[in-house]
């Protein structure tokens, strides 16, 4: 039902063989074997514990790396117990490095193409070689990229911490057409892949949303080697005001797709370009996504949905101001929190014609609260491009992500530049530019490449990579 | 002699504690001698009077005479020196049968004995046999060291951190862990067992460091490891976390 693996077919051994190892040769695993009385004492018992705690220590390529340094060490670091202790041991440590968080912004456009650009935070260990025509080649580990070869559709569809979920499709040609999924660690190049759908005519989007389990109770934490996952497929209302969802759902407790119907209190229109341009959005493990007016053109709200919790009902969220024509408007998450990035149209004579963005909270209690305004007249930049983008006669950018570590900063697309903008010194720095097929794209032109929400993908680091699929539970 | 050990002592304490509440008692004739309210409590009596609170803060009026006062306060003030020279030890007893006597204070940075010790179960003296005498004065002597730090600063010194910004003992940290292989595996195994987090942390800290950079191959010289993989096993290890040794 629910294929996986990694690179190679075959695994070194079972990984849950345990050799005792005649203890002359290991003094790490055994360094007091003189005093020792039980010799069948298994490796996690005291005298694994020497090494158990001493790898933990490591950063974890080389704990990794030390799995080759005899049996015995496989075995103990490819315990699952070992992961569970890798992770928790990173969380008793000082937790104010939230400030550094190593992450990559992936983001994909021109998907006919299939332009990749990949943007590592400094810190970041996750090196993404897009080859020189700037594709999807990283991919090219999963079974399903041969179809990506063959100009099938293949694209990434969400992500979830540093996980990504792959959608590819089979078109009809003799056999009847499949769509299917793949969730897959680009680090580890461990994959697995979901049962095939039929593919679908209508519009739907996709959230793929992970639970993590709880690590240790009093402390709060959670460990990425343990979880449950779903992927939800909402398929878009077929009417106006419509106050009934049919989606799809795969959960990795029943290995299989089910179907299900959840209601609105709202009424729900077609998804239409804002709707699909922006994609769902995942905060703290609930799925969000826009809601437009009947003709798909001003954003009305939020609906927000939790297949977990709650999962025979959808929510809506008001907008935290009435949006109007030639507002523009898309979301993101910043720590736990939606966040809106908005640009006002001009609507009055009384606009002196310079853009502002405004950028806005949703806190706890369901309110909306303003953090950061900035008029593009405002920002300097050392780049004369920028400085003319900024002053110019269309609304001059459009939001790529919220910084994961630092509120105040916001990755966004001006013209085809990738730029950081500090909302507090209005700063703007550009960090990358925009290619097609390996060709850097001038700066300003009159063609800028779309850079869909949708398509922006913030893969975060964690301690240990996620594994894929999920550890067994004991 | 009596008045001038009182003046002494008093003197020393004040040095010690400065914010020891004090008591001044006077004698029937008149004299006043200013002393730790502690010390004072040592006479029921006066302990009685100050816990009913029947006194303004500074006089007592007692009707015993200058040197009677005074020489009872010189034998009261001398029996709590060698009180507070007494702090509570507890003997611990290593598997090979030496004893060590420590201030329990200092044991009790081990949160197995600290548990024995509250549990009640001490009879201040506590058989250790899973660490020999070597390991065990070492694990002493770095648990003094830690406590007297503490001691001068906030408790939270001893806790788990080993930025030396923050941990003045880095220094003597480094020296303490400069020991042969053999002992320093020991003195995990032990700090595990008395489960001290500071030791563990600098042991465990010590050990990763000498793998950390090192290839498989210089990890198994360094500890003595014996290969048993095969080439093609060994391969297909590294093929299967290739990300992890590019």
């Amino acid at each position: 039902m629910v294929e996986s693996g990694t690179r190679t077919t075959h695994s070194f051994g079972s990984r849950c063989k345990r050799r005792v190892e005649d203890p002359s040769e290991d003094p790490m695993l055994y360094p007091c074997r003189k005093r020792e009385k039980d010799p069948d004492d298994s490796i996690r018992s005291k005298l694994g514990y020497v090494l158990i705690e001493v790898l933990c220590r490591l950063p974890c390529r080389s704990a990794i790396q030390c799995m080759s340094v005899s049996k015995s060490w496989f075995s103990l670091i490819s315990d699952p117990y070992f992961v569970r202790r890798f992770i928790h041991h990173r969380h008793q440590l000082s937790r104010s490095d939230s400030d550094s968080v190593p992450f990559t912004l992936l983001l994909q456009y021109k998907e006919s193409q299939k332009n990749i650009l990949v943007l590592p935070s400094d810190n970041s260990e996750l090196f993404i070689d897009c080859g020189g025509g700037g594709g999807l080649d990283f991919l090219d580990f999963l079974p399903c990229f041969e179809r990506a070869r063959k100009n099938y559709p293949f694209c990434i569809v969400a992500s979830f911490n540093d996980l990504l979920l792959v959608r590819s499709e089979v078109p009809p040609i003799r056999k009847p057409s499949f769509c299917e999924y793949c969730i897959c660690n680009p680090l580890t190049k461990q994959w697995l892949t979901l049962p095939h759908l039929p593919c679908s005519r209508r519009n739907d989007m996709v959230g793929f949303v992970c639970d993590l389990c709880s690590c240790d109770k009093e402390q709060r934490c959670v460990t990425n080697a343990y979880y449950r996952y779903k992927v939800v497929l909402i398929h878009s209302p077929t009417e106006t005001n419509t106050t009934q969802l049919s989606l799809q759902i795969f959960s990795s407790e029943t290995g299989e797709w089910r179907g299900s119907v959840v209601s609105s209190q709202r009424g729900l229109n077609p998804f239409r370009m804002t709707s699909l341009d922006a994609g769902v959005l995942v905060c703290n493990g609930i799925l969000y996504w826009i809601d437009a007016d009947k003709y798909g053109l001003m954003i009305k709200g939020f609906v927000k949905f939790d297949p977990f919790n709650d999962a025979e009902r959808c929510h809506y969220i008001d907008p935290p101001i009435n949006l109007l024509p030639r507002d523009l408007m898309s979301f993101g998450v910043f720590q736990g929190h939606l966040r809106i990035f908005q640009i006002p149209g001009h609507h009055s004579p009384h606009d002196d014609g310079a853009y502002k963005f405004y950028v806005w909270e949703l806190e706890n209690y369901g309110t909306w609260c303003l953090k950061h305004k900035v008029n593009f007249k405002d920002t300097v930049s050392d780049h004369s491009d920028l400085v003319k983008i900024a002053n110019g006669i269309t609304p001059p950018g459009a939001l790529l992500a919220f910084h994961p570590n630092v509120s105040e900063i916001v990755f966004l697309q001006l013209g085809n530049y990738i730029v950081l903008c500090n909302m507090q010194t209005r700063v703007l720095k550009v960090v990358s530019q925009l290619r097609d097929g390996g060709k850097i794209l001038p700066g300003i032109s009159c063609y800028y490449v779309s850079v869909y929400a949708k398509s922006v993908f913030l893969l975060t680091q964690p301690s240990w990579p996620t594994p894929v699929p999920p550890l067994p539970f004991h | 002699m009596a008045s001038s050990s009182t003046s002494v002592v008093v003197s020393n304490k004040e040095k010690e504690n400065k914010n020891t509440k004090k008591v001044t008692l006077k004698s029937s004739d008149g004299e006043s001698f200013e002393v730790d309210e502690s010390v004072a409590m040592e006479s029921q009596t006066i302990k009685h009077i100050i816990e009913d609170g029947h006194y303004s803060s500074l006089a007592l009026s007692l009707s015993v005479k200058t040197t009677m006062a005074s020489s009872s306060t010189s034998v009261v003030v001398s029996n709590k020196e060698k009180e507070n020279k007494n702090t509570k030890k507890v003997t611990l007893k290593s598997s090979d049968g030496e004893s060590f006597e420590v201030d329990e204070s200092v044991a009790m940075e081990s949160q197995t004995i600290k548990h024995i010790i509250e549990d009640g179960c001490a009879n201040n003296e506590i058989p250790l046999p899973n660490v020999t005498s070597g390991i065990l004065s070492r694990v002493i002597e770095y648990c003094k060291k830690h406590k007297e730090a503490a001691g001068e600063s906030e408790p939270s010194v001893t806790s788990y951190t080993s930025n030396s910004t923050t941990n003045p003992l880095t220094e003597w940290d480094t020296e303490f862990v400069k020991v042969d292989q053999n002992t320093l595996f020991d003195l995990i195994l032990a700090a595990n067992y008395l489960d001290i987090k500071g030791l563990l942390d600098l042991t465990c800290k010590t050990v990763a460091d000498m793998m950390k950079g090192k290839t498989p191959q210089e990890i198994r010289e360094t500890f003595h490891i014996k290969n048993d993989y095969t080439p093609e096993e060994e391969a297909e290890v590294r093929k299967e976390n290739q990300w992890a040794f590019e």
